[in-house]
């Protein structure tokens, strides 16, 4: 069975919840004494069932009809095991979408039938693909509310897949599927309101999804610590990418040192190779530790620690602008103060180049940053976990970015 | 790796940031499934060196849980802090006033607590998939200075780079189970074989799901008295793991409302 996490995405009121909440309850992934209290709650609001109060859990969430937080839920089919990912799409709450999507496979994109491409469509799908994903199943909600027309779906179809493919995502890996949540059309059963559309969304979804791609060949390991075990010192770290064995030759970027791998050892227990995702305490032949601490990065190639680099920024937070200035960067377990300089701000959701000089949530930005430490960065495209940061200002983390 | 193994190593890299990115962390322990196995987790990745672990005792606990708690602080050499509100256990605590008794046996034991020994980080078991409102937490979630969660306006967590910034808090709470469900916890019991409390197994056609107070935890029907049948059972359930724990319904919001407030 495929482990994948899908996050769900798009404009506020489209109907993210709402289509969570029926994929939830048509896959019988609810225990039943919670859909008879989210039976109660709707009726106590005056309403028909409320998918959306599977996952909206907050007071607030339910009494405003919005979700503020990322909720986090599940569900199975028989290839399938989902981790779904709701998110908020209002724009004062985009950390939440980020930090959501930013550890996602694949993304359903929801949009209304009934008021097409809105702003945070775009803005989120862009978003999410800055951040790796490649695959998006497009959700057009509340067909019911145009009466199911077709024309119309074939319409905001056709607009919504210009955008997609002018961000860069590629044809195969697009998909577009009429629904009504609400009324549960073309969610787990095919609606015969809509003849003209093959199949529902879960069917596209559980046979298409493909997980986000994984550097497989270079071998990456970000060091954490360094602790004392039994009178021995032992590199603590995580590996990040490819797998790696007893006898490889590793090269320490910062420290500036090659050395044998001699033992990998983990609590009452050693072995001889650790893969992507492993924890691992490490020995090595022969290696200087005077200078070897946190934010050190092995590798079995050589990368040599940048002070200058071009990447592109977005904001977190609402009410938070930033300028250029100085920010401490952190990439991996690699700190380091650095001075940023903005080089060219855009909307994120526009795509509309702005003239100013300081940067809100709604835009993203081209930028220099230079660390004032030597950090080992890469690439996002080439090591997306080596190319990957945050910025923090004021004991605030206020930005995430990817290196160009 | 097995599904298993990811989670581990997953949870392993968690613990091992929240230690090297925080100076007086503590574990909390309620000597229930998942806070077991987080120690279990926690001995792993620190090579059997743990931090101070903390039990609030409403005194109101099962005598079982007091001899698991016991024989395994014993047999694992675990410096165990017992956080315990004396004074509103003197002056009368009410269970019928289930939120008051919650928040005055928990909550402020734990707060009193993390005031005489200025831990500025818990390690604590919780998992997504036991409640809606612990569905919307972080790994690494800040306490502000009234001790409480600003659920409403929560930091980023952006991959995996998890951050303890002091903005004006007092601890962060550090959650290195979150993404583990029921089963996987059964599932790792079983596979490391980490002693599990017998209140867990069936006894007279009765067994309890999840571990509280007498007062407001209730055992399910069931034959499940051993961990193979326990795992059967779940995979087969409709019910939810917690509907044994009366804090946890909907109505009132209460698990929200308590957890504001700093409740685990």
């Amino acid at each position: 069975m495929k482990k994948t996490n899908l996050v769900f995405l798009g404009h506020v009121d489209h109907g993210k919840s709402t289509l969570i909440g029926r994929l939830l309850f048509d896959t019988n992934s609810i225990p039943e004494e919670k859909i008879q209290e989210i039976k109660k709650a709707s009726e106590e609001q005056g309403k028909e069932m409320e998918f959306a109060f599977f996952l909206d859990n907050l007071e607030e969430e339910r009494k405003d009809e919005m979700t503020i937080d990322v909720i986090y839920s599940s569900f199975k089919t028989e290839d399938n095991d989902f981790l779904i990912i709701d998110c908020p799409g209002h724009k004062e709450l985009i950390k939440n979408m980020m930090s959501g999507a930013s550890n996602a496979d694949s993304a359903v994109l929801v949009l209304s039938a009934k008021e097409g491409i809105e702003e945070q469509t775009k803005r989120h799908a862009f978003l999410a693909k800055n951040f790796g994903i490649d695959q998006f199943f497009v959700a057009i909600n509340k067909m019911d509310l145009i009466d199911y027309n077709k024309d119309v779906f074939e319409k905001i179809k056709k607009e919504i897949e210009e955008f997609l493919l002018s961000i860069g995502v590629s044809k195969g890996n697009l998909f577009f599927i009429p629904i009504s949540a609400k009324k549960g059309e073309n969610i787990s059963k095919k609606s015969d309101k809509m003849p003209w559309q093959e199949k529902t969304i879960l069917q596209t979804v559980d046979e298409n999804i493909i997980k986000k791609q994984e550097n497989k060949q270079q071998k990456i390991i970000f060091v954490q610590d360094i602790y004392e075990v039994d009178n021995k010192k032992l590199i603590i770290g995580k590996v990040e990418s490819g797998t790696i064995k007893i006898g490889d030759s590793l090269s320490f970027n910062l420290t500036d040192q090659d050395a044998i791998l001699r033992s990998i050892e983990s609590f009452n227990e050693k072995k001889s190779s650790a893969e992507i995702g492993e924890s691992v305490g490490l020995v090595f032949d022969n290696i200087e530790f005077k200078g070897l601490r946190r934010g050190e990065v092995l590798s079995d190639f050589s990368i040599s620690p940048k002070l200058e680099f071009d990447a592109r920024i977005f904001p977190l937070l609402d009410n938070c602008p930033i300028s250029s200035g100085e920010f401490k960067i952190t990439c991996g377990t690699a700190e380091s103060k650095c001075d940023l300089e903005i080089l060219r701000i855009v909307n994120s959701s526009t795509m509309h180049e702005i003239q100013k000089k300081d940067l809100k949530n709604e835009e993203f930005a081209r930028v220099k940053i230079k660390p004032l430490d030597k950090i080992v960065v890469d690439k996002f495209s080439n090591n997306p976990s080596l190319g990957r940061f945050i910025l923090e200002q004021e004991s605030k983390i206020v930005a995430a970015g990817i290196i160009l | 790796m097995d599904d298993l193994k990811k989670l581990e190593e997953k949870s392993i890299s968690i613990i091992r940031e929240a230690m090297t990115q925080f100076k007086n962390p503590a574990v909390m322990w309620s000597m229930g499934k998942d806070s077991t196995a987080l120690l279990w987790l926690m001995r792993k990745a620190l090579f059997g060196k743990l931090p101070p672990v903390i039990h609030i005792d409403t005194g109101r606990k099962f005598p079982e849980m007091y001899e698991f708690r016991d024989k395994l602080a014993k047999e694992w050499n675990l410096n165990l802090i017992i956080a315990k509100n004396q004074q509103a256990l003197d002056s009368g605590v009410s269970e019928k006033n289930k939120f008051e008794c919650c928040t005055k046996l928990k909550t402020e034991a734990l707060k009193k607590c993390l005031e005489k020994h200025n831990f500025d980080a818990l390690f604590l078991a919780i998992r997504r998939d036991e409640h809606g409102i612990r569905a919307k937490e972080r790994y690494f979630s800040p306490r502000n200075k009234q001790f409480k969660w600003d659920y409403k306006n929560q930091p980023p967590e952006m991959w995996d780079l998890f951050k303890g910034i002091f903005e004006d808090g007092t601890h962060f709470r550090v959650h290195p189970i979150l993404h583990w469900k029921e089963i996987d916890i059964w599932e790792y019991m079983k596979k490391e074989k980490i002693p599990a409390n017998p209140l867990y197994f069936a006894k007279k056609g009765k067994r309890y799901r999840s571990l509280g107070c007498i007062p407001c935890t209730s055992p399910i029907d069931s034959k499940a008295d051993d961990i193979d049948k326990i795992i059967k059972e779940i995979k087969e359930t409709k019910v939810a793991e917690r509907s044994g724990r009366s804090q946890d319904k909907e109505k009132e919001y209460m698990m929200q409302k308590l957890r504001a407030l700093g409740y685990m």
